[in-house]
């Protein structure tokens, strides 16, 4: 046991006032001269023994007293058990949630300054020589002697826009403790508990190892709209074209909230609007952009603050190019081969898709400067001579986009001649062609497309537009069977029903090569008379006109860029202001270099660039928040861990920590003994019976009754 | 008509220094409350006549007087008297206590007024002051002078010396030797056996007896709180007493006294009566007249 405050303890020194009192009293004792002494001495011989041990008795209770008050003020605490430990101190370690969602503000400003201050205090109360950790998504675990610097360095924290879950920090936290030798160990997690970041198990929190700690923060407020998404629903954006983006916005409250949406263009207001996402449900609006120039353009969505203001704006990067140009190389003299293409590429009426498409012959395709497009399509033909085939792998390895189309009337030999392997760069076509399957005549020998990739980007835009797009329904008649050159990386995004490759993809230095296993008339299928057909193709040209790579991440998801190895520079860079430049060096694995620039920490956008031969490449990343870190859902911490201790408020913390630390206050029962030994006394000395009347009444029993009034 | 305890209650003896004044006030004071004419007996020798009161005893009625003159008279006597009584007062030291008023200042004004009512009656009447003796002995007689002479002594006694009241009863059941009434007024701070060996030797002369056992409030009460030591006034002896603890004991104590006063004085045909020095004094002159019409 050991006292809060020692200096009352010399109020023990009272004890001494009662017992001078009580001498002095007897020594001092009023004189009274008073008549029946005689039945005073005859009392005197009952009651003097008894009288003795009541005035011992009273004189301990005023000592008893005195000293429980002298000790109840001396805040007398009882220290739990070190244990068997075999250390001293204490060490405690404190996962402070920063994700985002603990900006939450209120009244009383972001919870995140309510939780740092519980963190402070909890921090402020070890002694010199404990060791404390702190735990942050942004911080690395290490234990420390110096709480102060850990308290000092606790003030320069802000909330990360970061969503990042409790479980790996708790899990780290118990780790750090586990190997940290201590009598006391402690576990703290200062969180809002959200439902998404509680990805906790009671083992996690509860152990025989340390003491755990939960200290929810969290806010009155229930209104939260966040900017859920924001996507392209064109497939490129060109000057030309109006581009089309999608805003979808969240309201995590129960109750329907107004707030005004607005979109930026590289920081120009172009289009605002007043929404109404129902309660608990989404919005999803639409708006159409126009760029009048061409280069890398950042749309911005944005809503007004609200109680969490991180979730509140979302950035998609887009390049913007003057034209989309589309070569289509096919047998000069069957042009209706590419007629539905080329129609689909660019409709050349009311919709105004933005591709440019030009026509060349297998034989000019070494003629024409192929970097001016972004995707060339090779419709059932082959590159005419070893120039154009030159010509035609060169483009696609830095960085051009091809698109084979196999029409099951080619030459199986022919083509794999054509487009397979040379001596240095490997195939071009991403699958070999081993002949065809099929015939117009038989129907029961049409197949379908029945297996997608949907996770690839070309499948995924044909999902999550305005309208989803399936393929389904189209038949082919005729197809081109091909077996896919794994070895070299191809994959296949979509199957016909009988299994066979419909659709395969390799990349090919730094470019992409997909190939189609049939031919896009309708001599051989009727998709091109399907409503998928052009948003299909345009989906194609899409993804094989954005440059490779990571388009955006999340907070906290790494940047990378990945490059064949053979056209990688040494090193690229990352910008992300002009200040902040970093330049990180090539790893490679296989046949590919990648360069990581680590996770992203902040949002906004990001730059990248690096030197591809000849040229200087550049792709610019946004860095979104987790929309998801915006939901109102809480966990209860009582049910995630009903053994660990859990704490409200910053009082009740401080009880806590009062008797985990120092230990069991017993200020109270010391003040309630006095109180008690107090009331005994007063009760033992007849304090409460006041006043001559009271005393005066026992004393109508020896007076006689009144006689009667006598007659006179 | 006021009582007398508002007109001059015990409180207020301690601001009148002349007993005959008081003696007069609280008789006049008591009387006229009682009775609109006291001062004239019922005897035989006729002295004159009084218009009829609803309440007068109907055997002195002029029926005579009422068929003359059809008015309504009753006749008055001068009252004989055949009494002869003692004042008998403890004026031990034990007496010399009260606040404002004193038991010994108590019971002389008692004696003052029951022998100015005695004299006004055409009752002779005594006085004897005792302690550990008789101190002062006056004869009874029945005049407005040996009133004076009685208040004189009276005034002029100081308490003192311990209570032997057992000799003085003796002595004076053997000096008075006409069968008469004893007023006495004590604390009765003797042996109970002395005081009722003294009272049984009055009771054996014949004599008439009425006890007035007069105590301080704080006796009979004992409201003290604080640690003291109490003195005895007449021994001196000490005893230190937490009131608090003492209190139930010597109550009970004090009370069981009393009570065994009253029953062996019962025994004896002594009319007792235990006298607060804070009760007015009408009770004890209603104890007396009580007495006295008994005697006849």
């Amino acid at each position: 046991m050991h006292f809060l405050h020692p200096a009352f303890l010399l109020g023990l020194a009272a004890l001494s006032v009662p017992i001078v009192i009580h001498m002095v009293f007897k020594m001092k004792a009023r004189v009274v001269p008073f008549p029946s002494v005689r039945f005073l001495q005859q009392v005197d011989r009952k009651v003097a023994k008894r009288q003795k041990i009541r005035e011992i008795l009273i004189l301990v209770l005023r000592c008893l007293a005195l000293a429980f008050l002298a000790l109840g003020l001396a805040g007398p605490v009882l220290k739990p058990s070190t244990g068997s430990l075999g250390s001293s101190g204490t060490a405690a370690a404190v996962v402070l949630d920063d994700s985002y969602s603990m900006g939450m503000l209120d009244a009383e400003g972001p919870i995140f300054a309510r939780a740092r201050g519980l963190t402070r205090s909890i921090l402020l109360t070890l002694q010199p020589g404990d060791a404390a950790c702190l735990l942050t998504s942004r911080r690395t675990p290490v234990m420390s002697r110096d709480a102060g610097g850990l308290a000092a360095e606790l003030e320069k924290m802000d909330v990360s826009p970061g969503a990042a879950t409790l479980g790996p920090l708790v899990k780290a936290a118990a780790d750090l403790l586990r190997r940290t030798p201590a009598a006391q160990r402690e576990l703290y997690v200062v969180s809002d508990f959200q439902q998404r970041a509680a990805d906790l198990q009671e083992a996690d929190l509860v152990s025989p190892d340390f003491s755990t700690i939960l200290v929810p923060v969290s806010s009155t407020r229930q209104d939260n709209l966040s900017v859920a998404a924001l996507e392209a629903l064109s497939p490129f954006a060109t000057t030309d074209a109006p581009f089309r983006v999608r805003v979808v916005l969240a309201n995590r409250g129960p109750g329907t909230v107004g707030r005004n949406l607005r979109i930026r263009v590289d920081d120009l207001a172009v289009a605002e609007q007043m929404l109404f996402p129902p309660a608990r449900g989404t919005l999803a609006v639409a708006a159409n952009l126009r760029f009048d120039r061409a280069g890398w353009k950042t749309v911005a969505a944005e809503l007004e603050n609200d109680s969490i203001p991180a979730d509140n704006r979302r950035l998609l990067p887009v390049q913007v190019r003057p034209q989309l140009g589309a070569l289509v190389c096919r047998e000069g003299t069957q042009s209706a081969r590419s007629y539905y293409l080329e129609k689909a590429l660019n409709p050349h009426g009311a919709v105004n898709t933005g591709v440019t498409v030009a026509t060349c012959g297998p034989a000019a395709l070494g003629e024409n400067d192929l970097s001016d497009f972004a995707v060339v399509f090779l419709v059932e033909c082959l590159p005419a001579s070893e120039a154009a085939g030159a010509a035609l792998r060169a483009y696609v390895a830095s960085g051009g986009s091809l698109v084979v189309v196999a029409g099951p009337g080619q030459d199986p030999k022919a083509f794999n001649e054509a487009l397979g392997a040379d001596d240095e760069t490997g195939p071009l076509s991403p699958a070999s062609f081993a002949g065809t399957s099929g015939t117009e005549q038989d129907p029961s020998s049409y197949q379908s497309i029945k297996e997608v990739d949907p996770r690839h980007p070309i499948f995924a835009r044909l999902r999550r537009g305005e309208t989803p797009i399936d393929l389904g329904s189209a038949a082919f008649y005729r197809i081109a069977r091909v077996e896919p050159a794994e070895r070299e990386g191809a994959r296949v995004l979509a199957r016909f029903g009988g299994g066979d490759p419909a659709l395969v993809e390799r990349p090919f230095g730094l470019g992409r090569v997909i190939l189609v296993a049939s031919a896009l008339h309708t001599d051989t299928t009727n998709l091109p008379h399907k409503p998928g057909f052009l948003p299909f193709m345009l989906s194609v040209v899409a993804y094989l006109a954005q440059p490779a790579g990571t388009a955006g991440v999340l907070v906290g998801e790494p940047l990378r860029l990945q490059i064949p190895r053979e056209r990688a520079p040494k090193s690229a860079r990352i910008f992300r202001s002009a200040s902040d430049v970093r330049e990180v060096a090539a790893e490679t694995s296989g046949n590919m270099a990648f360069f990581n620039f680590g996770p992203a920490e902040e949002t906004g956008t990001a730059t990248l660039e690096w030197s591809s031969a000849d040229r200087l490449e550049s792709r610019v990343v946004a860095v979104n928040v987790d929309p998801e870190e915006g939901s109102l859902e809480r966990a209860d911490p009582a049910k995630l861990a009903p053994a660990a201790h859990l704490v409200r408020d910053a009082r009740e913390l401080a009880a806590l920590l009062g008797k985990i630390r120092h230990g069991r206050n017993l200020s109270g029962w010391f003040l309630a003994l006095a109180l008690l030994t107090a009331l005994a006394e007063s009760v033992l000395s007849n304090r409460f019976a006041f006043g001559r009347a009271a005393a005066a009444a026992p004393a109508a029993s020896p007076a006689a009754p009144p006689a009667p009034p006598p007659a006179a | 008509m006021r009582a007398i305890s508002e007109i001059l209650p015990p409180q207020s003896l301690a601001r009148f220094a002349n007993l005959d004044l008081v003696a007069r006030w609280i008789v006049e004071g008591f009387i006229s409350g009682l009775h609109a004419s006291p001062y004239h007996g019922f005897s035989v020798e006729f002295a004159e006549y009084r218009t009829y009161t609803p309440g007068d005893d109907l055997r002195h009625f002029d029926w005579k007087a009422y068929a003359k003159s059809d008015r309504t008279y009753v006749r008055l006597y001068h009252s004989e008297t055949n009494l002869r009584a003692h004042v008998v007062l403890d004026c031990s030291a034990s007496m010399d206590f009260g606040n404002p008023v004193t038991k010994f200042r108590y019971g002389s004004a008692i004696a003052a007024a029951l022998s100015y009512l005695m004299i006004q009656q055409q009752d002779a009447v005594g006085l004897a002051l005792f302690a550990e003796e008789t101190v002062r002995y006056l004869p009874p007689k029945a005049t407005l002078r040996h009133f004076r002479d009685m208040v004189a002594q009276l005034e002029a006694a100081r308490p003192a010396a311990r209570t032997r009241i057992g000799k003085t009863l003796h002595y004076l059941a053997e000096t008075v030797r006409k069968r008469g009434l004893f007023v006495i007024v004590s604390d009765l701070y003797d042996e109970p056996e002395a005081i009722l060996s003294g009272l049984r030797h009055l009771r054996f002369r014949k004599h008439e007896v009425i006890l007035f056992h007069v105590l301080d409030h704080d006796e009979l009460a004992f409201p003290y709180r604080a640690l003291s030591e109490f003195k005895d006034l007449e021994t001196g002896s000490r005893v230190q007493v937490a009131p608090a603890v003492y209190r139930p004991e010597y109550l009970k104590a004090i009370g069981d006294f009393a009570t065994s006063m009253r029953r062996d004085c019962s025994n004896m045909l002594v009319d007792y009566t235990l006298v607060d020095t804070e009760v007015p004094f009408d009770k004890v002159l209603a104890e007396y007249l009580f007495k006295r019409q008994r005697l006849g």
